[in-house]
């Protein structure tokens, strides 16, 4: 499975992939993490199987799910306090449970 | 030159060569001459204000060596009986103490002669009492006989007064009372107290002890109720009267000689048998007069003294309804001028105490503090009303003051706004405004409605059964008990509870400003009679009900008023039926219900409500219930939750969304907490004033729990409460805090402090802030711009409370945001780097009149930590896309932000690059957009 992390600059989020692979490590699963900026999107869109967007480019969201819905992937926010605890595990586990 | 000018002359050189005073036997000595002689000429010369004499034993005299005020050296004596009653040893008598100080008395008459100036009454006893002393060679025994209470102690206390005065006997001669009934069941100690006992002559007689004939040696023996006197005591007094000597008890072949003037006292009719022996010995009888015969003037005379002591004895002013005086001066007092004093007494303590529990701004006395036996004399103004008119003329008050003449008032300056001194205001108003006489009725009858709205909700609502007694006159309450059933058989309808107290209340202010002789105008009498005709007619009986019981001419408008309490009592039936509902949730099986159970009893009452909730019960199914149970209440008054944590919390709201009624949530649940809700709420207050009297107690019990416990763990973040003493809404609001933010305790703390001044205050926070992170501020003024701030009646309303838990949630986020950097970022220490970033963020917001979300702030801080790790690590970042043209756009911006960074530039010595910066101004050119947008 193929998570798409979206924020400013693509770079913070980078911080959370790490965490998030860790925790994808420990269950033993087999996806790929990655972040982009939002300049960045349009080029990753086809990788992806869910897209998470950091909580300080919010203004976009709405752009980007209507995107997302052309294409059938599933844009959501990720949680302020995961995102901001960095908390792989819970993250990871929103993203599994996007594609459900 | 006369003896009397030697002794002066001699006092004045003895005062100018420094000494302070002289004994009249040791100046006797000096002069070669008699002592009592001596005595009796300084005694003229203090009389005259030539010389001054001490109050203590030995008496002292000095010479006055300048025109001292007369006034001042009274003031300094002490000519009343009181000094001579120390030198008795026994004295039961109350009347000893008679308080001639304020009998102003004139120089140089003694008291005898003022007494007969004054009272007319007694100036034949009067003349008899000076014969008796006079008599020679050693004056007569004296029988003193009158009722009880008409004064022969005080006669006796003014006879020997008058004695020593003329010098007929010495200065320092004795005055001994002694009350025969104190031991007419004792004949033994009887006659050993007067006549003194031997050793051994009974058991217990230890010691030899003179007898008060042997104590009043010289002087005078006074007797009272000498018919009282057993026989063994009547015989031995004969013995002294006869022979002049005595025997000690026990003494068998020993004489004593006494010199020593018997004035005996009895009510008993001299007539008797009883009497007999005795008046076959003394042969000079003199009869005092009963109150009575003393007649109104004299004892107009006695109630203003009295009063006057009284005025004296408080150091306040007295104000007396003439009515009252009228009473004084015309009841049955079987007990005369003892029981007048008595009764004026307690007259005055009733209404000093109405004065100091402040239910009365002034002391007054009007009839209804008067003992009912005193009002009785009312019921003779009738047939007295010549005299009385002579007497008191039109005098409405009687003002004493501690230490004037008393005089006339017109009125009392008490101001009590009650329905009469609002219609004459407001008609006067009126009037002044120009408001014609039809517009001027319909004004007035709206505020009449109000009034008596207003006054019976507020019967109802704040006073109950025990304040109402406390408050009222029981005869008043029960003068309207009569009334009320009355009304109730003539309108053939119920009248509530209501009515008695708002009308009790009502009448009480009604009498008294009969008595006041004040008007009593009704402007909407005419109206009123005829929309309620049925009630008006029942309410002019009424008040000939009330002129009856209190015997006042009442002015038909009253019955206008009293027409209102039979008509706002039904309104006020329909209107009023619900009170604000109780629900008690508590987690735990039971514990609610028997809190609730203990409440109800203890008020008999089942208003209060229970809902238990058992930890397996999920919070939506307690919702339910919750639901269930205020739907069936319907209360349009409202409901009030108390609840103990958690999900409970948020009933209220959910609650009073779905139901649309109003609901408070108290975030407390204790007996106290519950007893005073429930209390409240079935005596019908509002729900707010149920809420903010529960709130109330809560400060109480969290006072007690204040003092620092949490002094050992400094938790990182703090959320200051403050108010003037930093225990009271400071405190509150940190209990309230308390049980309605969730935080770890060793995180946050929460401090109340003390602002009395701003300053004071704000260094205290300065302080505070080098080792803590201040989450917010509460309190009535913002203590720091830069802190986040809010209101404490924004905390107490709750409306600030889910923000403050958002400011702590997201300081949890922080907390752990910056665990996790300090393992992530590869080159700067992260817990550090956050911190600078927070506080460059919230420069940047200030700087761009621009503040984030929360949520936007958690990602906006995680980034620039991010980026501030990357440019340290020398990593650069992707293009920004347009970057030119976007700085262009946002230029002030990007300057702004430019300049905020420096500092972190220089901190960390990194250079933060164009694109960095386009991507911060995004987050604010993004939000402005955003904005706009919707």
């Amino acid at each position: 499975m193929n998570i798409l992390l979206c924020c400013a600059a693509g770079m913070s989020t980078s911080l959370l992939v790490t965490k998030m692979e860790q925790a994808a490590k420990d269950r033993g699963l087999a996806v790929t993490i990655w972040a982009v900026s939002l300049d960045e999107m349009k080029d990753n869109w086809e990788k992806a199987d869910v897209v998470l967007v950091g909580p300080q480019v919010r203004y976009k969201l709405a752009d980007l799910q209507k995107e997302g819905r052309g294409r059938s992937i599933p844009v959501e926010l990720i949680n302020t306090v995961d995102y901001g605890m960095l908390n792989g595990p819970k993250v990871l586990e929103a993203a599994l449970n996007m594609k459900k | 030159m006369k003896r009397i000018d030697f002794v002066y002359q001699k006092i004045r050189e003895l005062s100018q060569a420094g000494q302070t005073g002289i004994t009249a036997q040791d100046l006797a000595e000096l002069l070669c001459l008699n002592r009592a002689n001596v005595s009796h000429d300084l005694n003229k010369l203090w009389k005259e204000g030539k010389v001054t004499k001490s109050t203590h034993r030995p008496v002292l005299f000095s010479a006055i060596e300048t025109a001292t005020p007369l006034s001042l050296q009274r003031a300094t004596s002490e000519p009343s009986l009181s000094a001579k009653k120390d030198s008795s040893t026994i004295s039961n008598d109350e009347n000893v103490s008679w308080n001639f100080q304020k009998y102003r008395q004139e120089p140089g008459i003694s008291l005898m002669e003022q007494l007969a100036k004054d009272c007319q009454s007694l100036r034949g006893m009067i003349e008899q009492a000076k014969a008796a002393l006079l008599y020679p060679p050693n004056g007569m025994h004296t029988l003193l006989f009158g009722e009880t209470g008409v004064g022969k102690t005080m006669f006796a206390g003014v006879m020997h007064e008058y004695a020593v005065d003329k010098g007929i006997l010495s200065e320092e001669a004795p005055f001994i009372t002694f009350n025969c009934a104190d031991y007419a069941n004792n004949p033994q100690l009887l006659v050993s107290q007067l006549f003194g006992v031997t050793k051994g002559a009974y058991t217990g007689a230890d010691r030899d002890r003179e007898g008060l004939i042997e104590v009043a040696q010289g002087g005078i023996l006074f007797l009272d109720e000498v018919h009282r006197l057993p026989s063994e005591g009547q015989e031995m007094l004969f013995t002294f009267i006869d022979k002049g000597f005595y025997r000690r008890m026990g003494e068998t072949n020993f004489t004593r000689q006494g010199q020593v003037r018997l004035i005996a006292a009895t009510t008993e009719n001299p007539d008797s048998a009883l009497l007999a022996t005795f008046t076959r010995r003394i042969p000079m009888i003199i009869q005092l007069p009963s109150l009575k015969e003393r007649g109104l003037e004299e004892r107009l005379q006695l109630v203003v003294q009295f009063f006057h002591e009284e005025s004296y004895r408080l150091g306040k002013d007295i104000h007396i309804s003439s009515n009252t005086v009228r009473a004084l001066l015309l009841y049955q007092c079987p007990n005369n001028i003892g029981q007048l004093k008595a009764d004026i007494r307690l007259s005055c303590a009733k209404a000093y105490v109405d004065y100091i529990s402040l239910r009365k701004t002034e002391i007054q006395i009007t009839t209804s503090d008067l003992p009912m036996h005193v009002k009785e004399g009312l019921l003779h103004v009738q047939q007295n009303r010549k005299m009385i008119e002579k007497l008191l003329g039109d005098r409405k008050y009687y003002t004493f003051h501690p230490d004037q003449e008393p005089y006339m008032l017109e009125d009392s300056s008490a101001i009590d706004v009650s329905i009469y001194e609002r219609m004459e205001q407001m008609s006067e108003e009126l009037r002044a405004n120009g408001i014609t006489d039809n517009e001027a009725y319909n004004i007035l009858d709206s505020e009449i409605d109000k009034y008596f709205t207003s006054y019976l909700k507020k019967v109802r609502q704040g006073i109950n059964q025990e304040d109402m007694l406390r408050i009222l006159h029981p005869e008043i309450v029960h003068v309207v008990e009569d009334i009320v059933s009355y009304a109730e058989t003539r309108l053939n309808r119920k009248l509530t509870r209501n009515v008695l107290l708002g009308m009790s209340l009502h009448i009480q202010t009604l009498i008294d400003r009969v008595k006041k002789g004040k008007k009593i105008s009704n402007p909407q009498l005419n109206q009123i009679s005829m929309q309620h005709k049925r009630e008006f007619l029942v309410a002019l009986e009424c008040v000939s009900k009330i002129e009856e019981a209190f015997d006042l001419e009442i002015q038909l408008d009253e019955a206008g008023f009293l027409t209102m309490f039979f008509v706002h009592d039904d309104v006020l039936v329909e209107e009023k039926k619900n009170y604000v509902g109780i629900i008690v949730m508590m987690h735990g099986n039971t514990s609610a219900s028997s809190m609730v159970d203990v409440i109800n009893r203890l008020l008999n009452t089942s208003h209060a409500l229970a809902l238990d909730m058992p930890l397996e019960k999920q919070p939506q199914e307690i919702l339910t219930e919750a639901m269930e149970l205020a739907k069936k209440m319907n209360r349009d008054d409202g409901l009030l939750l108390l609840v103990d944590m958690g999900s409970l919390l948020t009933f209220g709201d959910m609650i009073s969304k779905e139901l649309g009624m109003e609901v408070k949530v108290i975030p407390l649940v204790s007996t106290t907490h519950v007893l005073e809700a429930t209390r409240k709420a079935i005596s019908g207050a509002s729900l707010d004033s149920i809420y903010q009297s529960v709130l109330a107690v809560s400060s109480h019990e969290f006072m007690e729990q204040s003092t620092g416990k949490e002094r050992k763990k400094l938790p990182k973040q703090v959320i200051v409460t403050a108010c003037l003493t930093g225990e009271g809404s400071a405190l509150v609001i940190k209990n309230l805090l308390k049980h309605y933010l969730r935080f770890q305790n060793d995180k946050l703390q929460i401090i109340p402090i003390t602002c009395l001044d701003q300053d004071g205050a704000r260094r205290e926070l300065e302080e505070l802030k080098k080792e803590r992170y201040i989450l917010c501020t509460v309190s009535n003024f913002r203590i720091d711009p830069q802190v986040q701030h809010y209101n404490i009646e924004q905390v107490l309303s709750l409306q600030a409370i889910h923000e403050i838990q958002q400011l702590i949630d997201n300081e949890e986020i922080y907390q752990v945001m910056g665990e996790t950097l300090e393992m992530q970022l590869k080159h700067l220490p992260g817990e550090r780097v956050l911190g600078d970033i927070r506080g460059i963020i919230s420069e940047m917001e200030k700087e761009i009149k621009q503040s984030f979300t929360s949520d936007e702030l958690v990602g906006i801080t995680l980034h620039m930590c991010c980026m501030l790790d990357r440019l340290k690590g020398g990593e650069s970042v992707t293009e920004f896309r347009g970057k030119e043209e976007y700085i262009l756009r946002y230029r002030d911006i990007f300057l702004t932000i430019q300049n905020v960074l420096r500092p972190l530039e220089m901190t960390y010595g990194v250079r933060i690059e164009e694109n960095e910066i386009c991507y911060l101004v995004r987050f604010f050119a993004m939000q402005e957009a955003g904005k706009t947008l919707y």
